[in-house]
């Protein structure tokens, strides 16, 4: 038979029982379209957190840390060729230079994050402060700045200000620029004797005894004095995120920020990187950004062989991607759930619609419609069922994400978030959820249709 | 055209063997008008079955020009009933929802016929048999001698070496039998081989070439002066 003329017997046979197609249909749409709105949770979620990522430059930044101090081998065994001894495995100016002299490499700086104190005008309060270079603003890590400008060169004592640092302060952007203000650190043997103390504490030392001794000490040798530098702010930016770092609430310009003396104590991946690093750098980690993400491993693969160790977001990003992976197929498998019941539904229907044309088929059969073709008749239909049905799922759970993604966004704006849209359905999942929902009807017509085939055509002739 | 040799047809119903065919040879030439005589219960039915390839024997071959029915695959007997053999039954047996040319067209599809050709043939059988004005009409629309004109037609449109009929008359009024007796003799002297199966002696009576007479299970040649 002409398989044109299936599809139509079929479509007849269904456009016949309107209502009960509908609502065998209806089950493959709700199953459907549960999946697809889980997906497109699922999806969004990837796509809004991997797009996070790039946007804040998390692909196209390397993090260099100091070489480890092997005597021989190991990292200085990779520079083969080179003169090992010349090797640059501290964090300092030279470094700095042989980064930035790497092919593939944009912007080199050292990373100096520092919790401050900042005092303006007759208040103070605290915050991050981030050393970057004055060339960074040609990279562009952040939007537009609000108020003002960038500061003009390393040596300037002139500050950039984030817009989430200027609310605190209840001034408007504007008015900030042009304003003076003190930028002072504990010092760092104040931090180290501070987090000493509270360490003994559990031992039982008095904590102030810890912290006079330490007074006492700065007093006398001027040993870990707190260490502060005047700036004068000429702009606020929106910099929370830059080149895959928190930036920080403060900019500083990197010569200014340098003659600052302290911990990184509020940036956990710095403080691991100075815990760790060499007792000659001169800075805990140097950032390199990239002209092109795709570059990266080139580029990585250069600073490792010239004995660096580096840390980066990319090689977390395929475990991520099996993450969001298995998450993926969590919520379609709740998705699938609905579907096998509607498979379920569909298979009911098949055994009824065989029961009621048991006669019709044997009329077929006496015409010399061949088991096969019985067979293929009934799985049409199914198909058919799965097509309508998943069509219309398609529609359904974008219809659901659509209404969820309204509802999120209006929370979102609520909560202060930044507006996204939290489900996303890649085309393709779209054309995927048709082929498997008309897959699936088909799966449970098989043993139906297969009943149908095998149906004793003078058996079906004498059926009432 | 067709030869049967000791056919046997047992069914196991509740437990008890029944002997429906008991070694029946037969023997079917092109062109004949074979009439088949019998009470309810004889067998006529079930030797026509086989005969369509609806059915297999226990025991014997039906020898025809497509091969050994009892022999076959039942794709290769679903193919011999669609290229070669048409039925009309006592019920009819329309599909209710097609109408009488869908249902005309049907038994072209399934022997391969293309469709414009289908259309043209279905129209051209239905219009034969006085149904030209009732094509769209579904059988719930038809009366009784309607439907089975139209069972008629597509038993015929294919051009079937053989048209089997099952008690064509059982359901229909004397007119109506008149008119189905004239169509199938018409059939038979365009060279159409029939086999017709009824318990009225009176039905075409004068159109067949040979009567057989069915008891339990057996069957045997009416003498020519008895037809």
């Amino acid at each position: 038979m002409i398989s044109r003329e299936f599809l139509a017997i079929a479509a007849a046979n269904l456009w016949r029982m309107k209502l009960r197609t509908a609502l065998t249909s209806s089950g493959v749409m709700v199953g459907v379209g549960a999946l697809v709105a889980m997906l497109s949770f699922g999806f969004g979620m990837q796509r809004n957190v991997l797009a996070e990522f790039r946007r804040i430059g998390l692909f196209r930044t390397i993090q260099v840390l100091p070489g480890k101090q092997t005597p021989a081998g190991g990292a200085r065994q990779r520079t083969a060729g080179r003169d090992s001894s010349a090797t640059p495995r501290e964090l300092n100016d030279a470094a700095l230079d042989t980064l930035a002299a790497l092919s593939g490499v944009g912007l080199v700086y050292p990373q100096q994050s520092l919790d401050a104190q900042i005092t303006l005008r007759d208040s103070t309060r605290t915050g991050t402060v981030q050393g970057i270079p004055a060339s960074f603003i040609q990279h562009r890590p952040f939007g537009t700045i609000q108020a003002g400008r960038f500061f003009a060169a390393d040596s300037s004592h002139e500050a950039v200000v984030a817009l989430s640092w200027a609310k605190k302060t209840g001034l408007p952007a504007d008015s900030l620029v042009g304003l003076s203000m003190r930028v002072q650190t504990a010092g760092s043997a104040q931090m180290i004797v501070a987090v000493a103390a509270r360490m003994l504490a559990q031992y039982g030392v008095p904590e102030r005894l810890v912290t006079r001794a330490a007074a006492l000490a700065a007093r006398l040798f001027g040993w870990g004095r707190p260490s502060s530098v005047q700036v004068t702010i000429v702009g606020v930016a929106d910099v929370e995120w830059g080149f895959g770092f928190r930036m920080g609430e403060i900019l500083l310009p990197a010569g200014i920020a340098g003659q600052l003396d302290a911990l990184p104590l509020g940036d956990p991946m710095a403080m691991l990187a100075w815990s760790a690093g060499s007792a000659g750098s001169k800075w805990p980690m140097i950032i390199v950004t990239l002209d092109n993400e795709r570059e990266y491993s080139a580029v990585k693969s250069r600073i490792e062989a010239l004995g660096f160790r580096t840390l980066s977001f990319p090689d977390q990003l395929e475990r991520m991607r099996k993450n969001f992976l298995v998450f993926n197929a969590f919520v379609a498998l709740i998705g699938c759930i609905a579907l096998f019941v509607a498979a379920l539904g569909i298979a009911n229907t098949m055994v009824m619609s065989i029961l009621e044309r048991t006669r019709e088929i044997g009329i077929l059969k006496s015409l010399g419609a061949e088991d096969g073709q019985v067979r293929a008749m009934f799985l049409a239909e199914a198909a058919m069922i799965g097509v309508l049905g998943s069509s219309a799922g398609i529609l359904l759970g974008l219809a659901v994400s659509r209404v969820a993604s309204v509802l999120a966004q209006a929370w979102m704006a609520r909560q202060d978030v930044p507006k996204m849209d939290v489900f996303y359905l890649p085309p393709w999942i779209a054309f995927a959820a048709i082929a498997f929902g008309t897959a699936i009807s088909v799966v449970a017509a098989l043993y139906p249709a297969s009943r149908a085939a095998r149906i004793d055509p003078v058996r079906a002739l004498r059926h009432d | 055209m067709l030869h049967a040799e000791n056919l046997t047809r047992l069914f196991h119903v509740g437990g008890q063997e029944i002997r429906a065919l008991d070694g029946v040879d037969l023997r079917i030439d092109t062109g004949e008008y074979l009439r088949i005589l019998g009470a309810s219960g004889s067998g006529k039915s079930t030797l026509l079955n086989l005969l369509a390839g609806l059915d297999r024997p226990t025991t014997g071959r039906i020898v025809t020009p497509a091969g050994d029915l009892a022999a076959m695959s039942r794709r290769e007997l679903a193919r011999w009933r669609a290229q070669s053999v048409g039925m009309v039954f006592q019920t009819f047996n329309l599909i209710p929802h097609r109408t009488a040319l869908q249902n005309v067209e049907l038994a072209l599809l399934f022997a391969g016929v293309g469709r414009a050709e289908r259309e043209t043939r279905a129209r051209d059988w239905l219009v034969r048999v006085g149904l030209g004005a009732r094509l769209a009409h579904r059988p719930a629309d038809l009366s009784g001698g309607e439907q089975q004109r139209v069972a008629l037609a597509r038993a015929l449109v294919k051009q079937p070496h053989l048209l089997l009929a099952d008690e064509p008359t059982g359901n229909l009024d004397r007119d109506n039998a008149t008119a189905i007796a004239g169509f199938l003799s018409a059939a038979s002297r365009a060279g159409v081989t029939i086999v017709l199966v009824t318990h009225d002696a009176t039905l075409a009576s004068g159109d067949a070439h040979r009567t057989i007479r069915m008891t339990y299970g057996t069957a045997a040649e009416e003498p020519r002066e008895a037809q």
